[in-house]
């Protein structure tokens, strides 16, 4: 359907398919701006997820650097368990970014699969950002079972390990102050990153009829934003029981 | 008085009781047309139309070889003609002249809408486009291909 104008002296007739409607001059003009206001609006509009994704890719960039400080073996292990669709989109964004990680990767492959990712590679166009973004997420999973963790998993874990050095009775007190829900995050938590300390005494806390549900319900794996916020919230807890066990020692 | 919006490259034309769907391309042909007939200085409806065929031309030079040159027959040589005149000392002229054979830009040495030193009219525009886009905005909505965003980074 196109539009089509015409006018008289009087006014402006804009007829599109079967619709058509008589405008004062006033009237089109206000149209006009209207129209001239709205699409240029629309064309100069900056889209906001290219901007989410350039943040995102930011964050997951130490996920590619990770990658260059494996042994032979464990890039092997981790090429095993990383999903073939996404391979293609990693190779080309290290191709770019992180050339010497791309010849890595090529090493490790066998040389009919080097083959099929050239020939996938020469036949596709560039690689889009949204579609580089989850084959770097992807690179997650596989390198933490290499026990490589990055950026706010690398710091939760650390955290984590050190709480799980805490005196017994002291956890014990942290972990019963934590909401439910909290806990339950926490056990999540300290499965994928693999503390174990943690993970059993979480285990102790948990109410007993709460746990299988929990670990069927739950989704398997927290995001960024939520091991942050949980981070937060036991860092939180244990200040505040901190503060509290030294003004009784004050007052004793 | 009707409202205009616009989402997924259409834009929409509604009163109280319709709403009617044109493309992006006959959208802005229809805001020139409008400047000509209110007899208003067509700078800004012919620099969005600049800024439209930037877009679509960037983001289209960015499909994979099959497609990109697939699309690229289709389009007749006045409207590469005039296109070319529209990205004139921009990357995607240069870009899009790399994609066109030597035979093509020898015959384009010779269409008249390029060898005129103003830019192409309005109405020239709109006869030589209008039907390239609308095949274009066709195979989009058809899922034959997927345009990519020109802002977006591509590795």
């Amino acid at each position: 359907m196109k539009p089509n104008l015409t006018s008289t002296p009087d006014q402006l007739n804009l007829q599109l398919g079967p619709c058509s409607a008589q405008l004062s001059w006033e009237q089109a003009a206000e149209l006009r701006n209207i129209l001239a206001e709205r699409l240029a609006g629309y064309l100069q509009n900056a889209r906001p997820e290219a901007d989410k994704n350039r943040k995102q890719l930011v964050k997951l960039q130490p996920l590619a650097d990770a990658l260059s400080s494996l042994e032979k073996i464990q890039l092997q292990e981790v090429l095993k368990a990383y999903p073939k669709p996404q391979l293609a989109a990693l190779v080309r964004f290290l191709r770019a970014e992180r050339p010497g990680i791309s010849e890595k990767i090529f090493a490790q492959l066998s040389r009919r699969a080097a083959e099929q990712l050239s020939d996938e590679l020469a036949q596709k166009g560039p690689t889009p950002l949204h579609q580089v973004i989850p084959a770097l997420a992807a690179l997650e999973q596989p390198l933490a079972r290499q026990g490589v963790y990055v950026g706010i998993n690398h710091k939760a874990r650390e955290y984590l390990q050190r709480l799980g050095q805490l005196p017994k009775p002291a956890l014990a007190q942290l972990l019963d102050k934590l909401p439910a829900a909290a806990q339950t995050r926490l056990l999540q938590v300290s499965r994928q990153l693999d503390t174990p300390e943690i993970e059993s005494r979480c285990k102790q806390v948990i109410q007993p009829e709460l746990l299988p549900e929990t670990a069927k319900t739950s989704p398997a794996k927290l995001d960024e934003q939520e091991v942050r916020e949980l981070m937060a919230l036991v860092s939180k807890e244990l200040k505040r029981l901190r503060d509290a066990s030294s003004r009784s020692k004050t007052h004793a | 008085m009707l409202e205009v919006t616009l989402s997924n490259q259409k834009l929409a034309l509604v009163d109280q009781f319709l709403s009617l769907e044109i493309s992006l391309h006959d959208g802005l042909m229809l805001l020139a047309e409008m400047d000509e007939l209110l007899e208003k200085p067509g700078q800004e409806s012919y620099s969005l139309l600049g800024s439209y065929y930037q877009r679509q031309l960037s983001s289209l030079l960015q499909l994979p070889a099959r497609e990109r040159q697939s699309l690229l027959q289709d389009v007749s040589l006045e409207a590469l003609a005039c296109l070319l005149k529209m990205l004139k000392g921009t990357s995607t002229e240069v870009l899009l002249k790399q994609n066109l054979s030597q035979r093509r830009l020898r015959q384009l040495e010779e269409e008249p809408v390029y060898q005129q030193s103003r830019p192409p009219e309005i109405a020239t525009l709109k006869s030589a486009l209008s039907g390239f886009f609308q095949h274009l905005d066709d195979k989009v909505s058809q899922g034959e291909i997927l345009l990519p965003d020109p802002d977006e980074p591509h590795y």
